[in-house]
Order: structure tokens, then C-alpha cells, then sequence
């Protein structure tokens, strides 16, 4: 508990929806990022446990973003969080360093495994 | 592809991919509003681009739409419409909040409705893939609240060369007795439709023993 974790969505409404379910399990959001661009400069500053990350988005998409955190902190956790239908792009993004993924939409039991077996 | 090109089989093809298409979309549905939502596809069709408008009840037919680009070997653009006077509604399903004014949901309110459109997209898109494995990726929604054709026209204006038809799943979601009307549309880039039946004749072939 009281795990650091940043959330990386273009929607609004998805940030809120993960938060409300970590906050209210006792993790602790410290930071949000619209598009991985932001993300990567945010991680860099924030050097949260857990990055939560939606991989279609505007500027720069999540795959991409799990790259530039990776490269520049190999042992980063990123968890993505993609729609159906977006099977391959999970694939890639797991390639790229990312631990796990979650589909959205999704249920806040889901979340939470995923999120505790992530953080290890 | 002209329209009358379509066969029988191609149609019954999409419907079950509609049906299979609206079940996840249910699914996913139940799960953002955290209660059982249930579901029939009423029609699958495809139509001139043209008749569209009309489809959803006129030019000017107040309509919601969640637009995105759709990547991958199939691209082109994908809609959910819904009913303009029910999004305000929805979105108070979605974000625990009732919007006052339809015409400008607030900012969370805008995302919700966004989101739903983008993750309905995902789940008729996954059951697509499912039965012909096209890999179709859709892009990030835009929201629209205007006129039927309105809305078609700036959408449109994105796709250079498309197709002249719109692939339509058209489903009833019944959520406590409440119904609501989505239609999921289609429009492919000018090539894409070929490429999509082929893919449906080779997923029905059968293995040759010969």
C-alpha cells in the first residue's frame, strides 16, 4: 500500500475512473499526463512505482512513451490499458518493456490484480 | 465496390459479426455503467454514403457522434451515433453527474461520452477481427453535437477517397427497462471493402483435402 502510481490517458474520464479505484484501495496518484510526451518528461520528475498507460493517443502514443521511459530507466513498471481490438498493439507494448496490460472498459477487482502483480 | 456487388452470404457474414460486435459492446457497456445492459442488433446493412443521413432520421436530425480514424490494413473512419436528446443521459450514467445543457456537456462529461464511442468502436472492431483477421486499430475520438449532415459533412471532408458505401450496425441496448439506440458506421477508404470480403471468403474456406 501507498504505492506511488501516474496515470497516462488522453480521457479525462479514464484518469478519473483509475483513480477513484487506486485511491481508494490506498495508492497514491502523484501525476497525470494527457499524451506520452508528457509522460516521459513527468516520469523523469515524479519517478513513480507504477505508470498506468493508454497506448492511442494524441502528440505521442503509449508504445512509443514506454520506449523513451525504458530506455532511460530499464526497471520503469508500465502497465497498459487498451481497448478491444487493439491485440497487436498490446503485443508491441509488452516488446517494448511493458509488464502487463489491462482492456478497458474494466472492472476495479481487474485493475487492482493487475496493478499489485505489476508492483511485485 | 458498388452496393449491388454484395451477395447474401457477404450480409449474413456481417451480421453475425454485428451481433458478435454488439455483444462485447454490451459487455463493455455493463461494465462503464456497472449494471447489466442488454442488447439487439436491428439491422445490419450497408448503405449508399448518401442515404445515410436519412438513416439516422433526416439532414437535420440532431445526432451525437464519436468520430475516429481507423489504421491498419483496413483504414478509413468509424461513427457511433446516438440519439442527441438521450446524450445527456448517458453521460450522467458515465460520470454519476446529470449534464444540463445536451449542446455543451462539461469537460467530464465530453470524455465519457468519447470514451464510450471509442470503446463500443473497439468491441465491433475486435469481433471483426475475430472472424476475417483484419488487424484494424481506431485512433483517437473526436465528439460532435450537430446535425446529421452536419456532421457528415466534416467528417467526411477527412476520408479523400472513400468507398460511396457505410457498413452499419445498428444495436438497442436495454439497460433497466430504459432503451437506447447506437449505430455503429463503417466508412472505408476507396479499396478497403475488396479487401474485407476477400478476407471473408478465405476465413469460410474449407481445408482441401486433396
Amino acid at each position: 500500500m501507498g504505492h506511488r502510481v501516474m496515470l497516462v490517458d488522453d480521457a479525462s474520464f479514464m484518469r478519473m475512473m483509475l483513480k477513484n479505484i487506486l485511491v481508494g484501495s490506498g495508492y497514491e496518484v502523484i501525476g497525470e499526463a494527457d499524451n506520452g510526451a508528457k509522460a516521459v518528461e513527468q516520469f523523469k520528475l515524479l519517478k513513480p512505482d507504477l505508470v498506468i498507460m493508454d497506448i492511442i493517443m494524441p502528440e505521442m502514443g503509449g508504445i512509443d512513451a514506454v520506449r523513451e521511459i525504458v530506455k532511460s530507466n530499464p526497471s520503469a513498471k508500465i502497465l497498459m490499458c487498451s481497448s478491444m481490438g487493439q491485440q497487436s498493439l498490446v503485443v508491441e507494448a509488452i516488446q517494448a518493456g511493458a509488464k502487463d496490460f489491462i482492456v478497458k472498459p474494466f472492472q476495479p477487482s481487474n485493475v487492482l490484480e493487475a496493478v499489485k502483480k505489476a508492483l511485485g | 465496390m458498388e452496393l449491388e456487388n454484395f451477395n447474401d452470404f457477404q450480409l449474413d457474414a456481417l451480421r453475425e459479426i454485428g451481433n458478435v460486435g454488439a455483444g462485447n459492446a454490451a459487455t463493455a457497456l455493463s461494465q462503464m455503467v456497472g449494471r447489466r445492459v442488454g442488447m439487439s442488433v436491428t439491422k445490419v446493412l450497408v448503405l449508399p454514403t448518401e442515404a445515410i443521413a436519412g438513416f439516422l432520421g433526416g439532414l437535420n436530425q440532431n445526432v451525437a457522434a464519436v468520430h475516429m480514424p481507423i489504421y491498419g490494413e483496413i483504414c478509413g473512419i468509424a461513427l457511433v451515433f446516438f440519439p442527441l436528446e438521450r446524450i445527456n443521459e448517458l453521460s450522467g450514467m458515465l460520470i454519476g453527474k446529470k449534464e444540463e445543457n445536451p449542446l455543451h456537456l462539461s469537460e467530464m462529461g465530453e470524455s465519457a461520452i468519447k470514451e464510450l464511442g471509442s470503446i463500443l468502436t473497439g468491441a465491433y472492431l475486435s469481433a471483426l477481427f475475430r472472424f476475417v483477421h483484419i488487424q484494424m486499430i481506431h485512433g483517437v475520438p473526436g465528439l460532435a453535437l450537430d446535425m446529421a449532415q452536419a456532421v457528415l459533412d466534416t467528417v467526411l471532408v477527412e476520408l479523400e477517397q472513400k468507398e460511396e458505401i457505410a457498413i452499419v450496425i445498428e444495436t438497442e441496448f436495454l439497460e433497466n427497462e430504459k432503451q437506447l439506440t447506437g449505430s455503429f458506421f463503417l466508412l472505408p477508404e476507396a479499396g478497403s471493402l475488396k479487401k474485407l470480403f476477400t478476407a471473408f471468403s478465405k476465413s469460410l474456406e474449407l481445408p482441401n483435402n486433396g
